[in-house]
């Protein structure tokens, strides 16, 4: 429709109008912008925070492309029989509805640092003041030769959320009487040290019971793991004769995995497995390097605020991040979450702006009722983040300990996801 | 500085000593607590804290930090704070409501 001359200057000054008496709507529009990228445990808990404690003055949005989040931090227990799947999945209706998150299910694909916005695979652009990367890690499926994102459904990983821990428990359940299960871990750092012997007492436990015949062979890149006295304590008393761990010293390395025949080939021995975990060495997710805040494979920070070292409005978060002596943990990335929110919080409302304080614990379960910790407390030294004390679980402890350490861990679980998504 | 103050406030409030705890600062502080020691009031694995008075809440936290009162994680964090730190979690936990009993 065409309008004549009188009809458009009447629209104008009607549309000038509007915005005059519009103007309050323009002020509460100016709500300073956090967007975070990663709905895990670090990104959901800044998203969380931000919201909550802003009280809705700091507009907050989590693009995170997975509608359920599965934690990788329990997953273990749902291998060895100790949960159902589906109480390890968590929604994020709590964020959206709760406190007023802009969840977005799509991927982050791109990242303007000059002009503070970001790109999604849907082609929508989002506007930030500050921007939280917290994408977790990507995997680097050639550094075991032979292994790539291919043969993760045959010789899973397990190591992401999603289907991998669900194929990786069939496979396991499958295994023919008296088969070898073979565990690669991978090499430092790596998301959630404790994770791959915790992964083997789970099997283990698992075999106990429907398998007694079956053997694990653990083939490490490493000399030593975390928790190594406790695990090998564990796995003598509970599944003697079933474990057997490898170091690279001894079996000189991987020389390759084929996923077709199941052989994994070493300099002294080649080991055919009923059922395999592959676990390559890591990076952060891939969003962070796009973003332009990787050093080599990680995400450099100042120890007092997780502030990228490389972008003073981007924070990076969780196992991304470069954080020296706190591991790249669940525990870790809400604590960091919470450190920083405060922070941004405060730069972007005038609030109260508190100084750094980091916590950790890794608990791990052996077997039924038997359960074993790890943990600190960190402070920003001048550089890097640093332990103050710490603390782990005796060899020898009673029983009533052990159990005591597993019913810990359940009540943290509920506590954390509570913190998380509730 | 903090030491100062915290002395100031004890001279000033000693009939009431918990009064001063900055309970904006123990909600901050109480982020480290939260993952274990619930938020809703739930105990499994882990007491609930939420509610308690204060008196007890700094009385309890002051006997891990001399290691009079045994628990070995209890004790590493009790150890890291220093008494501001303590009243500032007392004044915050004495302030709330468990919102659910499981």
């Amino acid at each position: 429709m065409t309008m004549n001359r009188r009809q458009f200057t009447s629209l104008v000054s009607a549309a000038a109008t509007a915005t005059i008496l519009a103007r309050p709507g323009l002020a509460r529009a100016a709500r300073p912008k956090v967007v975070v990228i990663g709905g895990g445990a670090g990104g959901a808990t800044a998203a969380r925070y931000l919201a909550k404690d802003s009280k809705g003055a700091i507009d907050v949005t989590l693009i995170e492309a997975s509608k359920r989040y599965y934690t990788c931090f329990f997953s273990n227990l749902y291998l060895g029989d100790f949960r159902d799947y589906a109480t390890i999945g968590h929604s994020y209706d709590g964020l959206a509805n709760n406190h007023g998150v802009n969840v977005v299910h799509d991927w982050a694909v791109g990242i303007d640092a000059a002009a503070k916005s970001v790109t999604l695979a849907s082609g929508a652009t989002i506007a930030y003041d500050h921007l939280v990367l917290s994408p977790g890690i990507d995997l680097k499926y050639d550094s075991v030769p032979g292994y790539s994102v291919e043969a993760q459904s045959k010789m899973p990983h397990a190591w992401k959320s999603g289907t991998q821990i669900q194929i990786l428990k069939a496979q396991i359940d499958a295994m023919r009487q008296g088969g070898t299960f073979v565990m690669v871990p991978p090499p430092n750092p790596f998301r959630c040290p404790p994770g791959p012997y915790e992964r083997v007492s789970m099997v283990a436990s698992v075999l106990k019971r429907k398998n007694p015949t079956a053997k694990i062979i653990v083939l490490d890149p490493k000399e030593k793991f975390s928790k190594q006295a406790l695990f090998t304590e564990g796995w003598q008393t509970h599944y003697p004769g079933m474990v057997e761990w490898i170091p690279a010293s001894i079996s000189g390395g991987i020389t390759n995995v084929n996923a077709e025949t199941m052989e994994i080939e070493t300099d002294i021995d080649t080991f055919k497995a009923d059922a395999a975990c592959v676990v390559p060495a890591q990076k952060a997710g891939r969003i962070a390097e796009i973003a332009g805040v990787l050093d080599g494979d990680w995400a450099p920070i100042d120890p007092a605020s997780m502030r990228s070292k490389a972008d003073p409005a981007i924070t990076v978060l969780g196992d991304a991040s470069v954080a020296s002596a706190m591991p790249k943990s669940g525990f870790s990335a809400n604590s960091q979450a919470k450190v920083a929110a405060n922070i941004i919080r405060s730069e972007l409302t005038d609030s109260r702006r508190f100084e750094a304080r980091y916590a950790n614990t890794c608990w791990s379960l052996i077997a039924a009722d038997d359960g074993v910790k790890v943990g600190a407390n960190y402070k920003a030294g001048e550089s890097e983040i640093e332990s103050t004390e710490s603390f782990i679980s005796k060899t020898g402890e009673s029983p009533e300990i052990r159990k005591t350490t597993y019913e810990e861990s359940e009540g943290w679980y509920a506590g954390i996801t509570a913190d998380m998504f509730g | 500085m903090a030491r100062v103050t915290a002395l100031c406030a004890f001279l000033v409030m000693a009939p009431l000593a918990h009064a001063a705890g900055d309970a904006e600062y123990g909600e901050y502080l109480s982020s480290q607590c939260v993952t274990c020691h619930q938020a809703s009031g739930a105990d499994q694995g882990i007491p609930s804290i939420i509610g308690w008075d204060a008196a007890s809440f700094a009385a309890v936290m002051h006997a891990y930090k001399s290691k009079e009162r045994v628990h070995p994680v209890m004790q590493m964090i009790a150890g890291g704070l220093d008494g501001e730190q303590i009243e500032a979690l007392a004044a915050f936990y004495a302030s709330l409501e468990p919102t659910n009993t499981q």
